[in-house]
């Protein structure tokens, strides 16, 4: 969202500078190249594993094996760009990641096992540590709001056939 | 059937109670969604999709399609006040939106957004009128050659055209390309890349894929951003109108910020955005005194949202006339359809009238209600954003969550969230765009079984997709795109590094 957030970009850009007379090279493109090359062959020698048929009748393997090409030369050309500009590693905020995606097996596991209630009840509590949690009452009162009103949206108004409580089976 | 036969079927089919109903909920939930920032359109649409399955395929399309352009209304709202666009197609309108706002004109120009957004919605909506049955007809009359080159050009262009970086965008291709054939081979049975699981053989729930990528991996990114922000104004019905010069100098560049964004709409891998920073810039250029820019001046407001409202109609163009999808919020309209069991192509119009003429009116009566929604209701849209974002997501990711378990009644599409989910978090902090992913996923399936056949008829001689000529000037476009591609990539790297 360029225009607004700019000035912090060019910041961002010019402490990249100064990195780039350390070292040239985008350790985020390399990264990203590396990404790029990993699955590629997994597609390229997965796809060999299967017939690979002809042009005429392909086999099952062609298409996954002759992506997996294109994307290692992808993978390896956008490693070669990277050597020639400056980048720092990539910025990961590891609570926030974490928590989050931590919330969604959370809910998954308890879906089946206790019901709506209890798993998303859980999942918001699991999900709100995201942020230092200042307020420990508003989050239970916002994860018994967001169970009751997803059991009330999915379970009363649209019918989907899901327990809210295991016993309730 | 005439056109006017074809706008009355639409109509007839729009206005039934359950397509009004579903219309208006819609543009109510993208334009809720759209007003936060952090989620945007095409986050709102792959969040929203699970409520549409079961419905009929015309009214699943009439409410996705609502929750696309009720975003994009409701995406200017969060610009002028709270200077964070609430889709990335608003961001241009914060340049002249949050000055207003400033100046305590706040209730002018939501105002006037509004209204350009609905002038650019509406001629949007005549360009799909008058263009769509044409360009069907002549898609008819193409091969399947002709088609796979089509396809091919059209995801190069989505994948190289506006991404900063054009080789990242083509991987991203071919990422969502190779997603796509995990799963059973039509032809031969063969199941691939299943990890033992039964459930992966049927291939990849395209919503569990859509909601990781886009839902949760920006539930996570805006965790970082949404910490502080308040409302500081007041916007009331009476502080709203603009001044009659402020109408005289406003309909001009409404008028070219549609037809940018229209055009820029219908052409595969440009989308909204890109029409608003160029409808910004010609009116900076085209104004007497451009100095004015960037402290509110209301022409900057309401060429970007008359243009981001055009391209958002015009964008259906492609998507149901040719079955190819321009942006990753088209290729999920197109998914939604195929889960239908409807196939999107040059034949959905003569096949599917009431789909196609159907939303096309449901675009008239979703304009009118959003224009109720955003002019006399606004102060519900103000007070939402005084709602904090960290009681926000977490409700959001049960949203999700619960919305992706009721398509199968399967916990494993939950997990499916989680990796994609992730995989959306990894590729973003590589900063690798997304939207490509799913385009080729989308089209994957369809580009191969062309291909299949066009091989057929040329007996397994690559020769024959340049001898066709239609083809043949697609895949000529297409090298072209990628000439640019690789020269734009070797080309900018020193001077970047030199700066």
């Amino acid at each position: 969202m360029g225009p607004v957030t700019s000035p912090r970009i060019r910041h961002r850009r010019a402490c990249e500078g100064r990195e780039a007379s350390v070292r040239q090279v985008d350790r985020t493109d390399i990264l990203a190249g590396l990404f790029v090359i990993a699955f590629g062959l997994y597609f390229l020698i997965g796809g060999l594993e299967y017939r690979m048929g002809t042009v005429v009748r392909m086999g099952p393997g062609f298409v996954p094996a002759a992506l997996g090409g294109i994307a290692v030369i992808l993978g390896l050309a956008i490693c070669a760009a990277a050597f020639r500009r400056a980048g720092a590693w990539p910025r990961i905020d590891w609570r926030q990641t974490l928590m989050v995606l931590a919330a969604i097996p959370v809910f998954a596991l308890l879906l089946e096992r206790t019901g709506l209630l209890p798993a998303a009840f859980l999942a918001v509590l699991v999900a709100s540590a995201a942020l230092p949690v200042t307020r420990p009452l508003t989050n239970v009162i916002l994860a018994a709001a967001v169970a009751l009103g997803a059991w009330a949206v999915f379970v009363l108004l649209l019918g989907m056939p899901i327990p809210p409580l295991w016993f309730d089976l | 059937m005439s056109l006017i036969d074809n706008i009355a079927l639409g109509f007839s089919t729009a206005i039934s109670v359950q397509n009004l109903l579903y219309c208006f909920l819609g543009v109510f939930f993208g334009t809720l969604l759209g007003a936060l920032p952090g989620i945007g359109a095409l986050a709102a649409v792959s969040i929203l999709l699970p409520l549409t399955f079961g419905l009929d395929p015309t009214t699943a399309l009439v409410m996705l399609a609502g929750v696309y352009y009720g975003a994009e209304y409701g995406g200017s709202t969060s610009s002028i006040l709270l200077n964070l666009p609430g889709t990335p197609s608003n961001a241009v309108t914060c340049l002249d939106g949050y000055p207003m706002a400033q100046q305590g004109r706040a209730g002018v120009a939501l105002f006037a957004t509004t209204v350009a957004s609905f002038f650019g919605g509406s001629l949007g909506i005549i360009a799909l009128y008058t263009i769509s049955p044409y360009l069907a007809e002549a898609a008819i009359a193409m091969g399947p050659a002709d088609y796979f080159s089509l396809m091919v050009a059209g995801l190069v262009a989505a994948a190289a055209v506006t991404q900063e970086e054009p080789l990242k965008g083509l991987a991203m291709v071919v990422f969502g390309l190779a997603l796509g054939t995990v799963g059973t081979d039509i032809d031969s049975g063969v199941a691939r890349f299943h990890w033992g699981m039964l459930e992966l053989r049927d291939g990849i729930s395209f919503i569990a894929l859509a909601m990781g990528l886009f839902g949760v991996s920006e539930v996570i990114l805006s965790l970082a951003t949404m910490h502080e922000r308040q409302v500081k104004q007041r916007v009331t019905l009476r502080g709203m109108l603009p001044t009659r010069s402020e109408w005289k100098r406003s309909f001009k560049p409404a008028l070219r910020g549609a037809g940018i964004g229209g055009i820029f709409g219908a052409l595969p891998g440009t989308g909204p955005t890109i029409g608003t920073f160029i409808g910004y810039t010609l009116e900076q250029r085209l104004a007497k005194d451009p100095s004015i820019f960037g402290k509110g001046a209301i022409e900057g407001i309401v060429s970007p949202e008359s243009a981001n409202n055009a391209a958002v109609q015009t964008a259906f163009i492609p998507t149901l006339t040719l079955g190819i999808p321009g942006s990753a919020t088209m290729a999920i309209m197109l998914g939604a359809l195929m889960m239908n069991g409807v196939a999107p192509g040059p034949n959905l119009i003569n096949s599917n009238p009431e789909i196609f003429w159907g939303l096309a009116a449901s675009f008239w009566i979703g304009n009118v209600f959003l224009l109720v929604l955003n002019i006399p209701l606004i102060g519900i849209w103000v007070r939402l954003l005084q709602v904090p974002y960290h009681l926000l997501y977490p409700a959001i990711l049960i949203l999700i969550c619960v919305g992706c378990y009721t398509i199968r009644s399967n916990v494993f599409d939950i997990f499916l969230v989680l990796i994609f989910g992730l995989l959306g978090f990894v590729l973003r902090k590589l900063r690798f765009q997304l939207a490509p992913v799913l385009i080729g996923f989308i089209l994957g399936p369809m580009i191969e079984e062309n291909f299949k056949r066009a091989m057929l008829f040329g007996r397994g001689d690559f020769t024959y997709l340049v001898q066709q000529p239609v083809s043949g000037v697609f895949l000529g476009i297409t090298a072209l795109l990628i000439v640019w591609a690789v020269w734009r990539t070797v080309r900018k790297r020193p001077r970047r590094a030199a700066e």
